[in-house]
């Protein structure tokens, strides 16, 4: 296995108004305007927190509006006008925050302060009235470690009520008010159906012992002879697994690779494994192992397939599959193994259509790359759909 | 307005934090500088077979093999059982947690090292896995360190007999509880900077740490350097709660990279890393049983308690500490008669144990304050009258309890009633029953607890410790412009100490604080301190400022009478002069005349100068107990199992309060970080040990619409054997939410059967609680 | 925690966006409050980023006829606001308001939220229950509609080919005066749901919709349940959702029932008073 560097991607220029001056800073796409603030421009005072989305200590304002610092690209930031810690020279709302956050002691170790400092700037503004529950609403996006938020939500609540002694109206509109509910007269709707997936098999998914195992039933329209003749042909298999490409194999041992995408995740695979078959029993397994990345994250599977003439009908056979497998390191770290079961069904219904399709004499689909292993992808994202909800 | 002590003053600290100038290591500019990325371990366990660095960057990209010098963190105990376990900064032979550092990395920007770190091909084989302290201590376990017998660092045990007790008790309680895996997620990660400065021929390394003076000291150990060759700067540092307070691999990494690349070299821990190799804390396990007599007096308490304490002993402190302060610390508050306990502290495949906020108490206090409610409600009695017949009244104190701790001052019993007074629990069963008309369930909860803080020498050298806290120091300084500086090895992470401390000195001194410059966190700068853990900054800084500014105050007002031609005694010190009546000498006038003007003093003069440096401990090492009652109403939404916190007092007596506001905001953020352990955070692991929760959308800390407005009330009884009376805060408010809220919540869920002895109480858990009752319930109908 | 090297281009037309995303690993990203995170952790490892949320045309909110139209670029914080001079759907201005947090609305864009199709988020089961069409191009500058409810396929998965792009969301402009009731449950605010429920119904047009949320699969739509809604004007019993949610949703844990079951018992009950 061979590791490469990725290539690096060559630096751009990007002008932007920071704190009221004009600036332009040349750097990678991928650098965001938090490190363009804190590397390039050494405005320090915006902190990283999670990198996540989530703690909000990257919090500038952007055109006026809280953003978060460390999701907003190098590139998408041209022509911006951002407000940091550091500026806010002569605004009289952060002057009286920040003597509010002072009198109240509104932090301790500080690092959340400058996150802190512009969502309670929008607030203070944005608000009409000093309303406890609301601004402890709005501030969720912004975690302090230290103060437990009593002196931060006391410092907002008096610099609006502050605003409002001075007279100032605030710039948020007014929520919508809800009407208690009222009923309706019945009525006969038209009723939409929901297209339901085809059903292309049936079976169970669980958890054991840290190995997700996935179990199902699938239905063939060929004799069973072929379809063994097919699932006992490695390259046919792996031909027919969207994603998966072997290096080379023996009758016993195979390299290879397999390419998995889930949503926007993709990864690929590199190892090796083994695979049997036995003619007699027309059960076939197939183990591997595979790393990502030079072993960041590392997956183990194990596939085994039972293929049986469907009852009643010698023209049509049907396949146990069994497929476990469990998978380690960063891609790892989120899980939600009750995703797998309707993706599953998505998974094999593809891998079937495609074995239909070559034992009918016809060509490999169109696929999009999604193979049996992108089962896996679907732990992974369930844990990160935290995360991602938002675009 | 007077700064002195008890003054309810802003913070010295405030100003360079709203205007964004704080400086915190990962702000540090320097030239040159490089930054670090390490490849970590995607296995629990697994034996290293390769590694392959990318073709062309071998000089960016180190292993363990290539840090010729670089010893083990191997934290040394003195007691017997003890095994000890030799942590490398980069894996050797084998990993033992996800997350351990095996390649470190550098390039000049963290992405790009961060392209080199994928890059790195690792091959592990993997090795039984242990997630539970259960499959550790199964017979014939994989074990974790080889030349180990088995997989336990330590065991311990208190024992006094319960023989009779067992026969005679007129109520048993049995129960077994449990305590999440948690991060402690300070909002700054962890970060080191290290460069080495050839004109002091020395390492300096920024870290962001507690314990600067300790990190020194560990630093020159592990890299075999003289300790004069070492400088550790704590700059500004964004939370600590524990997390800080130990020596850490990546420190010693980057130290060692800095010195042999010449350039400075830093690693800032990214929020992923925390969550999953920082892992390290709370996970405690316990079965106890207690035996009371019918009016729910306890008679005794006999217990067992595991602590998942991962693969390596933390230094200083150990694997072991948690486990000590557990055992020593369960029976709490109350007059406890009898009590046995075991402890193990079990090796696992997850991050070191390192010390949190509380220490052990969180747990402990959880496990003693759901029993004290079980007990209450195996009699038929009201808790909070069952808690008051049982905590140590006033009339006691002094008090040497059952672990030999020494209770110096307080009325506990007192606290629990203001307490109760606090949140009206009088009427609470009125409000309660109102609720449940309109089919909402509240529930009321208690609990109390004691905080040992600043134990010294005796109490650290009886828990093994290779490294035992002393005499704590401070320098105060006159300087020639008659303002004073303060130089504390202490830290402060966010604790406010820099006010504190400063105004420690102003009531010696006179002064306003903001004529009070206070250094803190440099080796270079500052004498010797062990640093800022076990609640002893504001005790022992403080303590130590008080005694090196009652010295100086002497000799200001030796030399201020030198100029007012009277003898010492005859002077007075106030508002920043020397005063023989009604004439005086201002304290600027008095500085420039030793630095400046020294021909305007005699030549007899004392010359010990306006510099001074002090030793300080309080008269007993066993420490100064500040205790609380926390009382919490919560309505549980039996739909959802999701828990609304309608009410949370505090009662609290530390002694005599410095600063009411720096106080208040430490109970707060206490009790906030105790809510989080209570109701939300939990490092998830599957069972070959991938921890699950390595974002913040998984870990969940609670925000500001998870948390309450806290109400807090205040007694004070100031400590006999401490200067000023003062007693250790810090950590208190962590450590009896989950008491309270838990307490509260089962007595929300009594209707339902339903009972919760694990935290944190997630809605999950709550919802299975209730069907598990249901369950039971509806079986046992079938039967009948 | 920093992204792979990638190139960032900025579409000034949307046919140059479609193209672009016929090249292997390039990827559009609209607000990136959900790719940024992925990106950050290296779980998305993009070779091209194509901005697509300058685009004029997906920014505008207008009527036409009887539909309403929303850019696909349009953010969560300006539907929240609800101040374009177009009167939104209040249930999507409801619902807006409580998609994360402040910040992340500023960037957050609706046709950003239904591309991703994150089953726990929640544009995809509100477009879902107010029946949203969504306008996609492709690369030849070709546009079609597909309806919300068949849009999303399961988890992350959609309709929507490599070369194509969401421009809008129609919906009837009737929409706006809906009979409604949302839910949604989570542990913090802000974070993803464990559960939502969402009903719309709307007698004039003869509609009724009934619509599960964070199931961990596309949302799901309960078509008989909303057939009996309309026809009694009475809410199904807790006992009638539960059996209806077990038939659906057999692989389902009992606390996830509970949680969907509960959700969508108080969405009803802001439509029929109980």
């Amino acid at each position: 296995m061979n590791a490469t560097v990725t290539p690096s991607v060559a630096k751009q220029p990007v002008s932007l108004i920071v704190n009221n001056m004009p600036e332009t800073v040349h750097v990678t796409p991928r650098t965001t305007l938090a490190e363009i603030l804190r590397d390039h421009l050494d405005l320090t005072g915006t902190h990283l927190g999670c990198e996540q989305g989530v703690c909000g200590a990257c919090t500038v304002m952007v055109d006026g509006r809280p953003e978060r610092a460390c999701l907003t690209f190098a590139v998408s930031c041209e022509g911006a006008a951002v407000e940091t810690v550091e500026g806010f020279k002569g605004d009289d709302l952060m002057d009286r925050l920040r003597a509010a956050f002072h009198r109240n002691h509104a932090l301790q170790c500080g690092f959340c302060t400058p996150g802190m400092l512009a969502t309670a700037r929008d607030l203070v503004e944005r608000l009409d009235t000093a309303d406890e529950v609301r601004i402890r609403n709005e501030l969720s996006g912004n975690l302090c470690r230290c103060t437990g938020y009593v002196g931060i939500v006391n410092s907002i609540m008096q610099v609006i009520e502050e605003r409002r002694a001075c007279g100032l109206p605030c710039t948020g509109t007014p929520r919508l008010d809800r009407a208690p509910p009222t009923g309706f007269a019945p009525f006969d709707a038209d009723i939409f159906k929901q297209p339901s997936a085809p059903a292309v098999s049936s079976g169970t998914m669980t958890v054991e012992n840290g190995w997700s195992v996935v179990k199902r039933e699938v239905a063939i329209n060929h004799s069973s002879d072929t379809v063994w003749a097919h699932f006992s042909d490695l390259d046919a298999v792996a031909a027919c697994l969207p994603g998966a490409k072997l290096a080379q194999h023996d009758d016993s041992t195979f390299e290879g690779h397999i390419s998995v995408a889930f949503g926007p995740i993709a990864a690929k695979f590199e190892g090796e494994g083994t695979y049997k078959t036995d003619d007699s029993t027309r059960i076939g397994t197939v183990s591997g192992r595979g790393k990502d990345r030079g072993g960041q994250s590392a997956v183990e599977g194990e596939l085994s397939y039972t293929v049986r003439r469907a009852q009643g009908n010698p023209d049509a056979s049907v396949v146990d599959v069994g497929f476990r497998f469990r998978i380690q390191g960063i891609l790892g770290q989120f899980n939600r193994p009750e995703l797998v079961n309707g993706f599953v069904d998505y998974i094999l219904g593809e891998f079937v259509a495609n074995c239909d399709s070559v034992l009918s004499g016809g060509e490999l689909r169109y696929n999009k790359g999604i193979s049996a292993f992108t089962m896996i992808r679907v732990i992974i994202a369930g844990k990160l759909r935290a995360l991602f909800q938002r675009s | 307005m007077k700064t002195g002590i008890g003054a309810k003053v802003p913070r010295k600290e405030d100003a360079r934090h709203l205007n964004g100038t704080a400086q915190f290591v990962g702000d540090i500019k320097m030239s040159h500088l490089w930054e670090a990325a390490y490849v970590r371990s995607p296995l629990a366990h697994a034996k290293i077979k390769s590694i392959t660095k990318p073709e062309g960057f071998e000089d960016r990209v180190f292993s363990m093999a290539d840090m010729v010098g670089l010893g083990p963190i191997a934290a040394q105990s003195t007691l017997p059982t003890y095994n000890q376990s030799n942590h490398w900064p980069l894996a050797k032979d084998k990993v033992r947690f996800v997350g351990e550092c095996i390649v470190m990395c550098v390039a000049p920007t963290r992405a790009e090292a961060e392209d080199l770190a994928e890059a790195v091909i690792v091959d592990l084989e993997p090795l039984p896995v242990h997630v539970t302290v259960d499959t550790a201590l199964a017979p014939n376990a994989e074990k974790l360190h080889d030349e180990w017998e088995n997989n336990l660092f330590l065991t311990t045990q208190f024992d006094t007999d319960l023989t009779e007790i067992r026969k005679t008790a007129a109520v048993v309680v049995e129960r077994e509880y449990s305590t999440a895996r948690q991060c402690m997620a300070p909002m700054e990660g962890k970060g080191a900077l290290a460069y080495w400065d050839g004109k002091a021929d020395q390492l300096v390394i920024y870290t962001s740490t507690q314990v600067p003076h300790l990190i020194r000291t560990g630093l020159a150990e592990c890299m075999g350097l003289d300790q004069g060759e070492v400088r550790v700067i704590a700059p500004d540092v964004g939370g600590g709660f524990g997390y800080k307070c130990v020596l850490q691999p990546e420190e010693l990494t980057v130290g060692w990279a800095a010195k042999h690349l010449g350039r400075p070299i830093r690693w800032t821990e990214d929020r992923r890393e925390h969550l999953t190799a920082g892992a390290n804390t709370r996970e405690h396990k316990y079965k106890m049983t207690a035996y009371a007599d019918d009016t729910g007096r306890l008679l005794g308490v006999d217990a067992d308690i595991w602590v998942d304490v991962g693969a390596y002993s933390v230094w200083p402190f150990t694997a072991c500490l948690e486990a000590a302060q557990a055992g020593g610390n369960l029976p709490g508050p109350y007059d406890l008669g009898a009590y046995a306990c075991r402890t193990y502290s079990v090796a696992t495949n997850k991050p070191g144990f390192t010390p949190y906020r509380g220490v052990a108490r969180p747990g402990v206090c959880f496990a003693m304050e759901l029993t004290i409610d079980a007990i209450a409600r195996a009699v038929g009695r009201d808790p909070l009258d069952v808690r008051r017949l049982n905590l140590v009244p006033g009339s006691k104190m002094p008090y040497t309890n059952i672990t030999g701790k020494f209770y110096d001052t307080g009325d506990y019993p007192e606290a629990a009633r203001q307490a109760a007074e606090m949140i009206d629990a009088k009427s609470f069963a009125k409000r309660k029953a109102e609720a449940a008309s309109t089919g909402r369930h509240l529930g009321i909860g208690f609990s109390s607890f004691t905080e040992q803080s600043a134990h010294g020498t005796k109490v650290f050298a009886s828990w093994g410790l290779a490294l035992v806290p002393g005499y704590e120091q401070a320098m105060v300084k006159l300087a020639p412009t008659g303002s004073v500086e303060v130089k504390s090895g202490n830290q402060t992470t966010g604790q406010g100490l820099e006010t504190t401390i400063a105004q420690v000195a102003s009531d010696w001194l006179s002064l306003d604080i903001s004529s009070i410059k206070v250094t803190m966190g440099d080796t270079g700068m500052t004498p010797y301190s062990t640093g800022a853990y076990a609640s002893r900054g504001m005790v022992m800084a403080g303590g130590a400022v008080s005694k090196a500014s009652e010295e100086l105050a002497r000799r200001i007002r030796v030399l201020g009478a030198h100029l007012l031609q009277c003898k010492a005694e005859e002077t007075e010190l106030k508002d920043g002069a020397v005063f023989r009546g009604a004439a005086s000498v201002s304290l600027k006038q008095i500085a420039q005349a030793w630095y400046l003007r020294p021909d305007l003093l005699p030549d007899n003069i004392e010359t010990t100068g306006m510099e001074v440096t002090e030793g300080y401990k309080p008269t007993i090492d066993t420490g100064v107990f500040t205790y609380a009652t926390h009382a919490a109403v919560v309505e549980v939404d039996i739909e959802t199992g999701k828990v609304d916190i309608l009410d949370y007092v505090i009662f609290e007596d530390c002694g005599t309060r410095v600063n009411p506001l720096i106080l208040d905001g430490q109970s707060y953020g206490g009790a906030a970080q105790g809510i989080g352990t209570a109701l939300f955070e939990e490092v998830i692991y599957d069972s070959a040990g991938q921890p699950l929760t390595s974002t913040l959308a998984d870990y969940i800390l609670p925000g500001p619409a998870e948390l309450p407005s806290f109400r807090l009330g205040h007694s004070e009884s100031p400590s006999p054997y401490s200067r000023h009376g003062i007693k250790g805060v810090g950590e208190g408010a962590a450590i009896a939410p989950s008491g309270a809220l838990v307490n509260a919540i089962n007595d929300a869920l009594t209707p339902f059967g339903a009972e919760i002895n694990s935290i944190p109480a997630t809605p999950h858990r709550i919802l299975q609680a209730i069907f598990d009752a249901r369950d039971a319930r509806e079986m046992l109908e079938a039967a009948e | 925690m920093k992204p792979v090297p990638f190139s960032h281009n900025i579409a000034d037309t949307l046919q140059l966006a479609s193209k672009a995303l016929n090249t292997d690993g390039s990827k559009i990203i609209a607000g990136g409050q959900s790719i940024g995170p992925m990106l950050n952790l290296r779980l998305v490892r993009p070779t091209t980023l194509i901005g697509v949320t300058r685009l004029e045309e997906l920014q505008k909110i207008h009527i036409i006829g009887d539909t309403l139209s929303i850019g696909a670029a349009v953010t969560h914080a300006r539907i929240e606001d609800g101040i374009d001079g177009v009167d939104l759907p209040p249930m999507m201005r409801h619902v807006a308001r409580s998609i994360a947090y402040r910040a992340v609305r500023n960037k957050g864009t609706l046709g950003g939220s239904l591309a991703h199709a994150d089953p726990a988020a929640d544009w995809v089961t509100t477009m879902t229950a107010l029946d949203a069409q969504l306008v996609i191009r492709d690369a030849r500058g070709k546009s079609r509609r597909e309806p919300m409810a068949s849009f999303m396929r399961g988890a992350y998965r959609t309709g929507l080919q490599q070369d194509e792009c969401i421009t809008a969301v129609e919906m009837p402009v009737a929409m706006g005066q809906a009979l409604w009731g949302y839910d949604k449950i989570c542990r913090k605010v802000g974070e993803f749901a464990d559960a939502i429920g969402a009903i719309v119904i709307h007698p004039d047009l003869k509609y009724a919709r009934v619509v599960v949320g964070a199931t961990e699969d596309a949302p799901l739509l309960l078509p008989d349940m909303a057939r009996e809604i309309a026809r009694t004007a009475t809410a199904p019993s807790l006992g009638d959702i539960d059996s209806t949610l077990a038939t659906y949703l057999p692989g389902a844990s009992r606390v996830k029932r509970q949680l969907l079951k509960t959700a969508l018992s108080r969405a009803i009950a802001k439509v029929i008073p109980s």
